[in-house]
């Protein structure tokens, strides 16, 4: 239908005064819902700006960088660090276990492989808090507490079961015949995966790696647990701590929310048209 | 057979040095709670100054996650080797053989102003089986702090010395200014505040949650009406909006809707520790350089018990599975003098001994906490009986919290919370 | 056989994790929950009780509450506001009204920000606006003149639930919206070009075309949501501690009370075997629901 026909239709309507009325609906749906997700983002970073005594007080408020300064001086960003390399190597470690193991179950047949796929499924189910204790006691018996290697050996594994289940999804929408015609000429499966599928399946790989981070990059409890030596602790746990007990440094805490929040929003926005089409990977056909 | 010779010499030599390299430098951790972290870590530079060969790390942690994870860490074997505890904690600690036990260290003597015998709080330190297992650090304790101007505006000249003076004073600033009489905090949490001034109300009344039979039993010794009485006089505050809304959220006495309420002249009296009324003190300075500060702290209000707060405070102990003790121990006599600790960097803070009590400078518009301190018992059955005292904070927080919300009338939540007590010490009454 | 070699490496990582990190925990809170292990007792363990402690559970007044909040309050409401702001907002964004403003690149620019900010400081951020004294909310409620006296938001026993669904919404809203969106952009085009000719509005249009299309996204999203919400402790806990009183304690929240501030680590695990157990008879749903359709190779 050509433009013109379109806009016909709209006065048409207009003049029934319907289309007129929907379309008021909805910008104003969209543009509430807009403004209701974009408020308390750009307050915050207001707030960040100025000065504890005057963030709160009503009125006008007084804007510095202290907040920010302060925040640099009281080695958040030690703890930025630690997050940063504690996340991108879950990421990495996760991605490629699930990669793989997501298109064992998609592409090949084996027995058990019902079974086993239903398993990792059920997985996604499991309430995390009631791993605490029991890893905590097994680390310490053999000597993974303190340690990086342990907590992202837990965050590789909590976040399996949604990344192999994104990823089958998505193998699914890719036709049989890349692999067919790339077994044909004697690749091994390792290649096939690697030269063939990869590169197709990259979108739907990015978005449950930048998934995969985002979990990472807030868990809490996990840090808490694991983590005594102050030059390990990961972002989160420092957030807090700036709680205090009652008495938040609202300066510090400010600050440390914008800078927390400032690598995901920067990791997203370049690639989030490439998580949508992941997402929908399954469905998008 | 030379060259056997030079291999012997060399080994010892490096033999030697790794040695003296091991014992150069011990480094032990030492994990402290309070918001004063980096204070702490300038006392901390100080001794390892005076003791060339020891670093101490200090670990941070939250005092409401700081107990489950100390105690999970204790279980394992990998506890820091000293860590700074709240009062109440020492007993369950030491029952749960997570902390070291102390008393030969004690005996050699170096500890505090006077010795050992002038600490405050040593009974609260002792295990069940009557050994020692911490060493008081810090004490503190809860005070009346009211914003003279505002009473006076309202026509009082003094503070409140009852609970019902209290009240109708509280009424009367409202009617005469606007602002709230007494604020308390009405959030729950996993320590509430709202314990503290519960206790206060009781021990004026003579009335304790938890007392020691002569045949050493404990038994929960009060009753559903007691505790409605108590949970209905605070709920008057809330029913009749003489307590800012804001307390709604906060749970802790230290929180901002707490220090900015007093600090902005929302509520004219609170109670709270000493080193929160420093902070309001501190804040009303810096907001208003050169002109006089308008708080004065005072006695709690009685009943026909005097003004009885309790005494609340820090201790300093060793886990069982410190390879350091030496260090360890050297670092807790550090703590204990006022000097340089207390003098210079937590100088809010009163060493948890009857000397420093006696002679600590605590600052214009603090008098009322020397005052309170030589009044306030110490949690006694409370610590030592079969229902742990977290329990306790916890459970008295959500049942008044329940009153306040008006979920629950206050005979109801009262009831549920005696049998909840009763329950409890039946589980772990043997 | 090379593919059986495959299979084994491409698995075996996986399943070792998955194994360690799920199977033994959940094993280990088997043995505890039989127990009475408390939390000063970590190390000698405790005393064998059989039973006792699921009988407390299943009895207690106050497990009824917790679990009519995780399942009702938090989890059945928050998954159906979810979906249907979710599709209203997936909708309207896909529709042509959004296309001629040209919003729809910013909208999806604007989504990020939500999604990708931390819980905790999602947290943060909303107790600080909804706070009584100086939150932006009640100073503008106030300017409005819509309320006399501002409102404490989270110690009203009205406003809590619908306080920390907000916040849930707000952090979790833009991944719904997102993946309808990205299941909408599949629609054809020449099926909307028919039905519009035929004279449909864009309301029936909705309705008859894009909904059905939906429903495979729809019934995933509700399955998912389900999955994180009824699981999740940080927002109760870090927005309201399961307060005022015991108002929004959740199965989350009471494991952890349970534990660590009450200390009956037996008790507590048993509280988390009900939990997984629970979502284990949903997961059992969903896997003959959705799963069987959407991986029908892989599951043949």
């Amino acid at each position: 239908m050509s433009l013109a026909a379109r806009d016909s239709q709209f006065v048409i309507g207009r003049l029934l005064g319907l289309r007129f009325g929907s379309e008021l609906l909805i910008l104003g749906f969209t543009l509430l819902c807009l403004v209701f997700f974009l408020y308390p983002g750009i307050w915050i970073l207001l707030a960040s700006f100025k000065t504890p005594e005057t963030m709160f007080a009503k009125g006008v408020g007084v804007y510095t960088f202290q907040n920010y300064v302060h925040l640099f001086e009281s080695g958040f960003t030690q703890a930025l660090i630690n997050s940063f390399v504690v996340c991108i190597a879950a990421v990495l470690v996760s991605t490629f276990v699930s990669v793989t193991a997501a298109y064992a179950f998609s592409r090949m047949s084996f027995k058990g492989r019902k079974q086993l796929f239903q398993t990792v499924l059920l997985g996604q189910t499991f309430p995390w808090i009631v791993l605490v204790t029991p890893l905590f006691i097994w680390f310490a018996r053999i000597g993974l507490l303190d340690n990086w290697i342990g907590l992202v050996a837990a965050y590789v594994a909590v976040t399996i079961p949604f990344s192999i289940y994104m990823l089958v999804g998505y193998l699914q929408g890719i036709p049989r015949s890349l692999d067919e015609a790339a077994l044909i000429d004697g690749a091994t499966h390792f290649q096939i995966l690697g030269k063939v599928i990869l590169p197709v399946m990259l979108p739907g790989v990015i978005a449950t790696a930048t998934h995969c981070f985002l979990v990472c990059w807030g868990e809490y409890l996990f840090a808490l647990a694991f983590l005594s030596d102050e030059s390990l602790k990961t972002m989160p746990l420092l957030l807090q701590n700036y709680f205090g007990d009652g008495a938040p440094e609202w300066g510090l805490v400010m600050a440390a929310s914008v800078i927390a929040t400032v690598p995901t929003v920067a990791l997203f926005l370049p690639i989030q048209g490439r998580i949508v089409s992941g997402l929908g990977g399954g469905a998008v056909k | 057979m030379f060259i056997k010779r030079i291999r012997t010499l060399v080994l010892i030599a490096v033999g030697a040095m790794t040695a003296s390299l091991a014992l150069a430098q011990t480094t032990i951790n030492f994990r402290f709670h309070d918001v004063e972290a980096n204070q702490m870590r300038q006392a901390l530079d100080e001794f390892e100054k005076r003791n060339p060969g020891i670093k101490v790390n200090l670990q941070r942690a939250n005092w409401s996650d700081g107990r489950a994870q100390y105690l999970r860490e204790a279980a394992v074997g990998s506890a820091p080797d000293v860590v700074q505890i709240v009062y109440v904690w020492a007993r369950p600690f030491a029952a749960s053989g997570a902390l070291k036990p102390l008393d030969d260290l004690i005996a050699k003597g170096g500890l505090g102003i006077k010795g050992w015998s002038d600490f405050i709080a040593r009974d609260l330190a002792a295990g069940p089986d009557g050994k020692t297992y911490a060493v008081p650090f810090a004490t503190d304790t809860f005070a009346l702090i009211y914003n003279h101007e505002l009473l006076a505006a309202a026509g009082f000249q003094s503070p409140p010395k009852t609970w019902p003076e209290m009240l109708a004073m509280s009424r009367t600033i409202r009617e005469r200014t606007g602002k709230q009489g007494f604020g308390f905090p009405t959030g729950s949490c996993g320590t509430p505040a709202i314990w503290f001034y519960l206790n206060f109300y009781w021990w004026s009344k003579g009335v304790n949650l938890v007392e020691e039979a002569p045949n050493g039993k404990f038994r929960i010794s009060i009753n559903a009406e007691q505790v409605a009485d108590a949970f209905n006089y605070f709920n008057t505050y809330v029913k009749d909006g003489l307590n800012p809304p804001s307390m709604a959220s906060s749970c802790s006495f230290g929180s901002p809707e707490m220090v900015e309420g007093l600090v902005n002249g929302d509520f004219a009296m609170a109670s709270m520790a000493d080193f929160t009324a420093a902070r309001v003190l501190d804040t009303w300075n810096k907001r208003h350089p050169g002109k006089p500060n308008p708080f004065r702290t005072a006695l709690h209000p009685a009943d026909i018990k005097p003004s009885t707060t309790h005494f609340g405070g820090r201790m300093v102990a060793l886990a069982p599975n410190t390879k350091n003790v030496d260090a360890a121990w050297k670092l807790v006599q550090f703590l204990t003098q006022p000097e340089p600790t207390f003098t210079k960097h937590l100088t809010g803070y009163t060493p948890s001994q009857l000397e420093a009590v006696r002679t600590q400078q605590f600052g214009p518009g603090m008098e009322g906490f020397r005052e309170q301190l030589l009044l306030a018992r110490s949690w006694g059955p409370y610590a030592i009986g079969p229902v742990s005292i977290p329990f306790m904070w916890n459970a008295s927080g959500r049942s008044a919290g329940s009153v306040f919300i008006r979920q629950k009338t206050a005979e109801q939540a009262a009831q549920e919370f005696v049998a909840l007590l009763n329950a409890e010490l039946a589980k772990h009454q043997k | 056989m090379k593919n059986r070699r495959f299979v084994w490496c491409a698995l075996a990582p996986a399943f070792l994790l998955l194994g360690c990190f799920y199977i033994y925990p959940i094993v280990f809170n088997i043995q505890n929950s039989l127990t009475d292990t408390s939390l000063f007792q970590l190390r000698q363990g405790g005393n064998y009780v059989g039973s006792a402690n699921y009988f407390e559970l299943f009895t207690s007044p106050e497990f009824g509450r917790v679990l009519w909040n995780t399942a009702f309050w938090l989890t059945f409401v928050g998954v159906a506001l979810r979906i249907l702001i979710g599709l209203g907002l997936a909708l309207a964004l896909h529709s042509r009204t959004i296309a001629r403003y040209r919003l729809k690149t910013f909208a999806r620019l604007a989504l990020i920000v939500p999604w990708a900010t931390p819980p905790i400081v999602s947290i943060i951020i909303f107790k600080w606006l909804l706070d009584p004294r100086v939150g932006d909310i009640n100073q503008a409620l106030l300017g409005m003149g819509l309320i006399r006296e501002p409102i404490a938001f989270l110690g009203s026993a009205h406003w809590v639930w619908p306080v920390i669904l907000l916040i849930v919404i707000w952090n979790t809203l833009p991944l719904v919206t997102l993946s309808f969106v990205a299941s909408l952009q599949s629609v054809p085009d020449e099926l909307i070009e028919a039905a519009e000719m035929d004279g449909a509005t864009a309301l029936q249009v909705a309705r008859f075309i894009h909904l059905p299309h939906l429903k495979p996204a729809i019934i995933v999203m509700v399955l998912m949501s389900t999955f994180w919400t009824f699981n999740n402790f940080v927002y109760v806990w870090l927005t309201t501690g399961a307060g005022p009183g015991f108002l929004t304690n959740v199965m989350a929240t009471d494991v952890y009370i349970k534990a660590f501030i009450d200390g009956r680590m037996g008790f507590s695990s048993a509280m988390g075997v009900v939990m997984a157990a629970a979502m284990l008879v949903f997961g059992v749903i969903y896997l003959r629901v959705v799963a069987a359709r959407e991986f029908k190779d892989v599951l043949r």
